[in-house]
């Protein structure tokens, strides 16, 4: 803690500069913190973006929490859990003494209104939202149900180890039924939650205000006040932050990053981030992409040797990722890093695909996205990176794009050969990477997450193992196994692990980075 | 005059509804499909067809259209697909942002090239003329984005004298009535807030004015040139009328007419121009609201603010010919 006297001390210098036309000041200033984008919507259940849910991490809470920069569970609004025998009903055990924004009190009847207006058609709160992650990560969810006012009982339709893991995620926060009743299909303007900073202004496409939460149940947040101001060129962005408009800024270009790390005045904070870019080969016989070479695993291993990935990371990512060689980034548990990289060896590449029968080469398309994500800044540049390194072992291939909807579209139809793509976790849980996107289950044409249509039972038996088992280590034990699975079958070419970066003055102190990118202004504070 | 511009305004009508057709089908020619962008990266094929079916975008075009247009008719445009707010309240929301750079920027650039225009044209050949021709060419071929960074590096980062991002400092707390920031303050007595307004204001439409003040500065200086020969400004001169008088009263009076259509023209090159300096500058105005919604294939959202737009460029043409009428007593209008 602090010494709360050098707290005081600093607030009345810095009194005249901090606040005009703000309220009382108690502890630690304003934050204002420069974001490339507004958020869509307000409602932690109804939204899909990162600028949203970045808003939403500082207002509202759910059952359980992440630990600081991990992760891993920690209770949060429910003080304990017990799950039954068969692994299908978890009971929870619910804080008491917790209020919401609007003054009203956290219950049981809180948390069934947050869960039973996504899952439930027929609930009248349930026309106000699109809901789109409730499907995606809670489908397995059956119903919940109020047992007394501090209880709460979730049913599953299957055991799914990854339910707690989900229920940290801004889909399952709690949201007050009271307000939600008040302000209707308006709801999403006027978030009310139980979370440290409560919601004051909104100037759409400009700042999103909030400020303490005098009430909040555990000790105040020691910011009064969190300001989000919305700054869409990342060059402007570095100026406001240089120039001290902002205090912290996110997604600094890369060609930035140098500029940061040797401004005195400025901090650069980085962690790999909990995603993965990827390319994926088509070995789904029925779809129309399909080519024959790749359905045979030693010209998938050959195109794997043939790459140059640290090359890659270090020019093309202009070192602000890690190589990749698992389909899971190293923070997950699980991560298996044993496990030994096909290494960039082209005169390998040629001999294998000789013996594969294509001595001469062949000739396919790479398709490749339109858009940088953030997995992957520049996937044009990528793509023509790989291009000539398929090249040099006699694989001619064609570079193909089209507009990220459509893409995203055909990709999951199987229309590709080979493509590039990426994910970046939800939960933290290997299942929502290795089941999402390499499980015989997800390779369905036309709406496929496994775009390589991979289709391995034995990998598939150890998901489902690993998916319904509640015992930690054997889940560790179970993945580590996947990942020997698939590096075997080679599916992919992992290329990389990119990292996530937020820039601050230095003053500000106390931020977490958290692998999800989640941004929680909570424990942060500005020294003066 | 007055039917001339009751006849004007019920133009209006036709122009909007082919505008609103033409954007309708435009649109939905382009390849993105907006459930599936609201879905999210990570969504299953059930939750975008539910999406599309709430949203009626299941639904034959031209069945779609009527539906649009039967609301639009009602002053309403429908709710945005992204952000699930009426389009109406978000247009209105930030329509003043942009107007209120676009009107500062179209001052800056009438009164800088007005004056540039006339002293060239008056002291042709002079360093000053050659200068700020010079200057014209340069303000002509800059990109919009390259010189409004270039102007917050040097005058808000280097010589700290203008803020960088945003209309108004975000700990300011100013009561939003008309979205008007300037008009706001002053409603409010709010006297730092009005002079924050002001010196946020100054960068971005520095950058927006810098083409049209080229483009008028030019106009000016060869429609004056021409006039500046004419007989009867000899005769003003040979009356003995001070230097001054013949130049600005009667000389510039004279060469409106060119100068007011290109600054007519210009007024829609400001529109577009504003779309680049909102989001440089941070600005929460229409233009950035657009192209949001062309990236989020936001089909409510990008009608209802192409029809604005485009109800704009018309009024402000109109607006341009009743000047005419004024300038120049030889035009009227039946």
């Amino acid at each position: 803690m602090k010494n709360k006297w050098w707290i005081v001390l600093s607030l009345i210098v810095s009194l005249g500069f901090v606040s005009m036309g703000a309220g009382a000041l108690a502890a630690g200033g304003t934050l204002v913190f420069g974001s490339a984008g507004d958020a869509v919507r307000l409602d932690p259940a109804d939204v899909t973006d990162g600028e949203s849910i970045q808003r939403m991490d500082n207002m509202f809470e759910g059952l359980v929490e992440y630990e600081t920069g991990s992760t891993a569970i920690r209770p949060c609004l429910a003080e304990s859990w017990d799950i039954s025998p068969d692994g299908l009903e978890f009971t929870f055990h619910l804080r008491k003494g917790v209020k919401f924004h609007d003054g009203t009190n956290f219950d049981a009847t809180a948390v069934v209104f947050s869960f039973q207006r996504q899952y439930d058609k027929d609930f009248p709160y349930h026309k106000y939202g699109e809901w789109a992650y409730w499907g995606w990560m809670f489908d397995y969810v059956d119903r919940a149900e109020m047992v007394d006012p501090y209880t709460v009982k979730v049913y599953l339709q299957e055991p799914n180890a990854s339910f707690l893991t989900s229920l940290a995620m801004f889909t399952a926060c709690i949201v007050s039924p009271y307000s939600a009743a008040l302000y209707g299909a308006d709801s999403f303007k006027h978030p009310v939650g139980t979370g440290p900073f409560k919601f004051v202004e909104w100037v759409k496409d400009d700042h999103i205000t909030m400020e303490a939460f005098e009430d909040y149940w555990r000790e105040r947040a020691q910011l009064d006040k969190v300001i989000f101001r919305v700054i869409p060129d990342p060059s402007a962005r570095l100026m406001a932050l240089e120039k001290g408009e902002v205090d912290g800024i996110e997604y600094p270009d890369p060609e930035q990053v140098q500029k940061i790390i040797d401004n005195p005045k400025l901090k650069l904070l980085t962690q790999p981030g909990m995603n993965v870019g990827y390319v994926a080969m088509n070995m789904g016989e029925d779809t129309p992409g399909f080519e024959e070479p790749f359905g045979d695993v030693r010209v998938r291993r050959a195109i794997n040797h043939a790459i140059n990935k640290e090359e890659i990371v270090q020019y093309l990512y202009q070192g602000t990722a890690i190589v990749a060689k698992n389909p899971i980034p190293p923070l997950l548990f699980g991560y298996n890093d044993d496990i030994v990289d096909y290494e960039y060896n082209p005169a390998k590449a040629r001999e294998l695909l000789a013996e594969a029968g294509y001595a001469n080469g062949f000739k396919t398309t790479l398709w490749a996205m339109p858009v940088s994500r953030p997995y992957m800044f520049d996937p044009r540049k990528i793509a023509e990176a790989i291009q000539s390194y398929l090249a040099d072992v006699g694989i001619e291939a064609e570079i193909y794009s089209e507009d990220w909807g459509t893409y995203l579209q055909n990709t999951e139809a199987g229309k590709h050969p080979m493509c590039l793509l990426g994910w970046t976790g939800d939960n933290g849980d290997p299942d929502n990477f290795i089941y999402v996107l390499l499980d015989k289950d997800a390779a369905t044409i036309g709406s496929a997450g496994n775009v390589a249509f991979y289709r391995s039972d034995e990998l598939h038996e150890v998901n489902i193992k690993a998916r319904q088992s509640y015992d930690f280590e054997e889940r560790v034990r179970l993945y580590r196994e996947a990942q020997e699975i698939i590096h075997r079958d080679a599916p992919w070419v992992c290329l990389a692990h990119s990292t996530q970066m937020l820039a601050f003055k230095n003053e500000v102190e106390g931020y977490v980075l958290h692998p999800t990118s989640r941004k929680f202004f909570y424990p942060v504070w500005i020294e003066r | 005059m007055k039917t001339y511009i009751i006849k004007r305004l019920l133009m209006l009508i036709p122009v909007l509804l082919g505008v609103s057709v033409v954007i309708f089908v435009l649109i939905r020619l382009t390849p993105g499909d907006p459930a599936r962008i609201m879905a999210g990266e990570h969504a299953d094929q059930q939750t975008v067809e539910e999406i599309r079916e709430k949203w009626g975008l299941n639904k034959p075009l031209p069945e779609q259209y009527f539906i649009w247009l039967k609301e639009a008719l009602q002053g309403n445009l429908g709710r945005s697909i992204t952000t699930r707010e009426f389009v109406v309240s978000e247009i209105l929301e930030r329509f003043p942002n942009t107007l209120e750079l676009t009107l500062t920027a179209m001052i800056i650039a009438i009164v800088v090239g007005v004056i540039a225009g006339v002293i060239s044209a008056t002291k042709q050949y002079s360093i000053f003329d050659y200068g700020s021709m010079v200057g014209a060419l340069f303000g002509i071929s800059m990109p919009v984005f390259w010189l409004g960074l270039m102007l917050m590096f040097v005058f808000g980062l280097l010589l700290d004298w203008f803020p960088i991002a945003g209309r108004l400092d975000v700990n300011i707390t100013l009561k939003r009535i008309t979205h008007f920031y300037v008009i706001d303050s002053l409603l409010a007595g709010n006297w730092p807030a009005l002079k924050d307004v002001l010196v946020h204001l100054v960068l971005p439409s520095i950058a927006l004015a810098t083409i049209p003040m080229a483009m008028i500065a030019r106009m000016t200086r060869s429609s004056m040139l021409e006039v500046i020969r004419q007989d009867h400004i000899r005769t003003q001169r040979a009356k003995g009328l001070p230097e001054r008088t013949v130049v600005y009263k009667h000389a510039l009076k004279n060469a409106l007419i060119p100068i007011v259509t290109v600054i007519g023209l210009n007024f829609g090159l400001l529109l577009q121009g504003a779309i680049l300096t909102e989001t440089v500058f941070s600005w929460p105005g229409l233009g950035r609201y657009a192209v949001q919604a062309v990236y989020a294939r936001d089909y409510p959202a990008i009608q209802g603010s192409v029809l604005f737009i485009a109800g704009t460029f018309v009024i402000v043409n109109l607006i341009t010919d009743i000047i005419y009428a004024y300038v120049n007593p030889k035009i009227r209008y039946r």
